[in-house]
C-alpha cells in the first residue's frame, strides 16, 4: 500500500524539511488558483479578492489586531488536533471539549468565591482542562475498552456534550432576559484584552505558552516520544513495551485539556461572558490546522496565525465584493485535501500531462 | 393513545428511511475495504443537489436524479482520494464532509442570497399502500408516505441479493477481507472498491434527496444533522449485513420518533431527549464490539 517510489517525484529533491514545507505552500497556492474559479464563476476579480483576504488585513495595526484576535483559538485547537494526530487519533470531539471547558471555566468564574484574579484565572483554566480531559477521555476508554471508533464516538459526544451544556447553562446558570448566555463574569476572572474593543487579549500569549510547553513535550520527553512511536505504528511499539493503552489515553486527554483551554480563553477572554454555541466550528479548524501543519506543533503556531488570517480575511471579503465567507472555508477545504494528498495529486497531474505531451524522463514507466 | 403510537410509528418510517438508504449503500464501501465516513457529506449535497435540481427543472423526479447524480460525484471524489491517491479514508472522508457542509452554504448564499435555506420546491409525491392502509388503526401508518420510502425495501433486498449471490458481492467481499489475495485471484481490487463506493454514493444521493424534496419541500442549511454518523453505527450495529442495517435503521429511526414526539410531553428536559440517538449510536457501537469479542479473543495479542 505504500507509495512506489520507483520513478522520482517533484518531492523527493531536497532536504527532507524544505520539502515539506515546499509542498504545503505549493499546495496552498494550488487551492487558490482552484479557488479562483469558484470566483471567476461570480464574476468578481480574483486578484482584488485575494487581496482583500491576505494582504489589506496586515495594512492596518487594527486589522492586525483583528486577525490575531480569530487565532488564539485555531492555535490551540490546532495544537489539540496535532497532539491526537501524533498517536493516529482523530479526536473530531474537541468542538465539545471546547463548549464544556468553556462551561467549566465560567462555572469556575461565577460561583467559587476566590479574590486573587491570578488565582482565579488559574482555577477557572484548571476546570476547563480537567472537565474538557475527562470527556476526551470518555472517548479514549470507548476506544480502548470496547474499540469503538474515536471519530464516532467523539463526534457523537460532540452532540452530547452540546446538549449538555445547553441544559446546564439554560436552567442553572442563565442571565436574566431572553440571551442564552451567562451573566458577565467577574473582573478577577477575565483575561485582560490586549487592546480592547478587539478580542485579542492575553489567552494568546497562553496559546504561545501552550505550545512551548507541546514542542517540549513531543520533542525532549519520552511521553512525547512514545506517542510518536504508538502513532507510527502501534503494534511495534507495544512490542518494544510501551504501554499503548495508556499512551492513548495521554494523548487524548492532553488533546482535550487543550481543547478545553480554547473555549476558557473565548469566554474569559474575547466574550467576558459564556454564551450557547459560540463557537463557529473551531474544533474542526482545528483538525484542519494540524493537517496542513502536518502534525507538526510549530506549524501548527505558523498555520494557525495563516487561518486567522484567511477567517478575518473572508470577513474582510464579504465587506468589499460580493464574495460570501463560505467561500474561505471552500478554499481551506481545497486546501486540506490538497496538502493530505501531499506531492501524490501533483504527480498524478505531472504524469497525466507527460502522457499527453509525451514531456518526461526517457525510460520513466508509463502506468 | 392509539393515536400517538400511530404518529411515532409514521415518524419511523420517516425517520428510518434515510439511515437505511445510506447505510445499506455505505455497507459496500465498508466491505470492500474503504471506510467512508464522508456518508454525512455525500447525504448533505444529495439533499442539496435535489432541491437545486427540482428548482430548476421544476420537477420534483429531475430533482431526484440530479440529487443521485451528485451523491455519485462525491462518492466518486472519496473513491479517488481513498483508493487512487491513497490518502487516509477517515480523513478524506472528514474533508468531504468539511467541503459538503461549506459548498452547500456557499452556493446557497450566491444563487439565492440566502444561506439559511432554498425556496420551496417541487417534492417527490407521496402515496398511500392500496390495501394496507384501509386496516382500521394500524392503516394509518401507511398512508402518505414518501415515494422513497417504498423504495427502500426494494435497495435493500437488491443490496443483499448484489453482495451475496451476485459475482461483484463476492468480489467485494473478497477485497475487503484480504485485498492481496483478491488481487492474486485476478481481481482488480481499486475497480471493485471505486464500484462499492460509488453504489454508496447513489444510495447516499437518494437518501440526500428524500430529506429534501422526498420528506420537506426544501433544502436547509445542515439538514442531515448527524444522520450520517448514525448511518455509521447502523452499518456497525447489523453487522454489514443489509437486512441487519435495515432494522437497524428502523430502530434508530423509532428513537427518533420517540424524541421528536416525547418532547415536551415528558418530564424529562428537553436536551437529554435529544441526546437520544446520539448515546444509543455510541451504545449500538459497543454493542456490535460486545458480539464480536468472543471471535476476536485469539487475536487479543496483537489489539488492545
Amino acid at each position: 500500500m505504500k507509495d512506489k517510489k520507483l520513478v522520482p517525484t517533484l518531492a523527493d529533491k531536497g532536504s527532507s524539511f524544505a520539502r515539506e514545507i515546499g509542498m504545503i505552500v505549493v499546495n496552498i497556492f494550488i487551492s487558490m488558483v482552484l479557488g479562483s474559479i469558484l470566483i471567476l464563476a461570480q464574476g468578481e476579480n480574483p486578484l482584488e479578492v485575494y487581496y482583500y483576504l491576505l494582504i489589506d488585513p496586515l495594512t492596518s495595526m487594527s486589522g492586525i489586531l483583528k486577525v490575531l484576535g480569530k487565532t488564539t483559538p485555531l492555535i490551540f485547537c490546532g495544537l489539540a488536533a496535532t497532539v491526537a494526530f501524533r498517536c493516529s487519533l482523530f479526536n473530531v470531539g474537541i468542538e465539545g471539549q471546547i463548549y464544556l471547558g468553556g462551561l467549566a471555566a465560567a462555572a469556575v468564574a461565577l460561583y467559587v468565591p476566590i479574590s486573587t484574579p491570578v488565582l482565579k484565572v488559574l482555577c477557572c483554566l484548571a476546570a476547563a482542562m480537567a472537565v474538557a480531559g475527562a470527556w476526551a477521555a470518555l472517548a479514549g476508554w470507548l476506544k480502548i475498552r470496547f474499540h469503538v471508533h474515536e471519530v464516532l464516538s467523539t463526534i457523537m459526544l460532540n452532540y452530547v456534550a452540546s446538549a449538555m451544556v445547553s441544559f446546564l447553562l439554560l436552567n442553572f446558570m442563565k442571565e436574566d432576559g431572553i440571551n442564552p448566555r451567562t451573566n458577565p463574569f467577574p473582573e478577577n476572572a477575565l483575561l485582560p484584552q490586549l487592546a480592547p474593543p478587539d478580542q485579542v487579549n492575553v489567552g494568546l500569549f497562553l496559546s504561545l505558552l501552550a505550545a512551548v510547553v507541546l514542542i517540549f513535550l513531543i520533542y525532549r520527553t519520552s511521553l512525547g516520544w512514545r506517542i510518536d512511536a504508538v502513532g507510527k505504528n502501534m503494534t511495534a511499539a507495544r512490542f518494544a513495551g510501551i504501554s499503548a493503552k495508556k499512551v492513548l489515553m495521554a494523548a487524548i486527554c492532553i488533546s482535550g485539556m487543550l481543547g478545553g483551554l480554547a473555549g476558557a480563553e473565548r469566554v474569559m477572554g474575547a466574550y467576558g461572558y459564556m454564551e450557547l454555541n459560540f463557537s463557529p466550528g473551531y474544533g474542526y479548524d482545528g483538525m484542519i490546522v494540524a493537517v496542513i501543519a502536518r502534525n507538526n506543533p510549530v506549524g501548527a503556531v505558523i498555520v494557525g496565525l495563516f487561518m486567522g488570517l484567511l477567517h478575518y480575511g473572508g470577513v474582510n471579503i464579504n465587506m468589499y465584493t460580493d464574495i460570501s465567507i463560505e467561500w474561505v472555508y471552500v478554499l481551506i477545504a481545497v486546501m486540506f485535501i490538497l496538502v493530505v494528498a501531499d506531492s501524490r495529486i501533483i504527480n498524478i497531474v505531472r504524469r497525466g500531462f507527460g502522457r499527453l505531451f509525451r514531456i518526461g524522463k526517457r525510460g520513466e514507466g508509463v502506468k | 393513545m392509539s393515536g400517538i403510537i400511530v404518529s411515532i410509528l409514521s415518524r419511523m418510517l420517516v425517520g428510518a428511511t434515510p439511515l437505511a438508504l445510506a447505510g445499506v449503500g455505505g455497507i459496500f464501501g465498508e466491505r470492500s475495504g474503504v471506510t467512508n465516513i464522508g456518508l454525512e457529506g455525500s447525504m448533505l449535497l444529495g439533499a442539496f443537489g435535489a432541491a437545486m435540481g427540482s428548482y430548476y427543472f421544476g420537477n420534483a423526479w429531475m430533482g431526484l436524479i440530479c440529487g443521485v447524480l451528485i451523491g455519485l460525484l462525491s462518492a466518486l471524489i472519496h473513491a479517488y482520494l481513498c483508493v487512487t491517491v491513497k490518502i487516509d479514508h477517515v480523513v478524506s472522508g472528514l474533508a468531504i464532509n468539511i467541503f459538503a457542509t461549506n459548498l452547500t452554504v456557499y452556493v446557497l448564499g450566491a444563487v439565492f442570497g440566502n444561506k439559511g435555506n432554498s425556496p420551496a420546491v417541487a417534492t417527490l409525491p407521496k402515496v398511500d399502500i392500496p390495501l394496507l392502509c384501509q386496516i382500521p388503526v394500524v392503516g394509518q401508518i401507511f398512508t402518505n408516505l414518501s415515494v422513497i420510502t417504498l423504495m427502500v425495501p426494494v435497495v435493500v433486498i437488491a443490496a443483499y441479493w448484489l453482495l451475496y449471490k451476485f459475482p461483484f458481492g463476492i468480489r467485494v467481499l473478497a477485497a475487503g477481507q484480504n485485498d492481496q489475495a483478491a488481487e492474486t485471484l485476478g481481481i482488480d481490487v481499486g475497480r471493485v472498491r471505486y464500484a462499492s463506493i460509488l453504489i454508496g454514493g447513489f444510495c447516499c444521493g437518494l437518501a440526500g434527496a428524500f430529506l429534501s424534496i422526498g420528506n420537506m419541500n426544501m433544502f436547509v442549511r445542515g439538514m442531515v444533522s448527524g444522520r450520517g454518523y448514525i448511518a455509521i453505527a447502523t452499518i456497525l450495529f447489523g453487522r454489514y449485513n443489509p437486512i441487519g442495517v435495515t432494522l437497524a435503521a428502523v430502530f434508530f429511526g423509532l428513537v427518533d420518533a420517540l424524541q421528536i414526539t416525547l418532547q415536551g410531553n415528558v418530564a424529562i428536559p428537553a436536551e437529554f431527549i435529544q441526546c437520544l440517538p446520539y448515546v444509543l449510536t455510541i451504545l449500538a457501537a459497543v454493542l456490535a464490539e460486545m458480539k464480536t469479542r468472543r471471535g476476536r479473543k485469539a487475536l487479543s495479542a496483537y489489539s488492545l
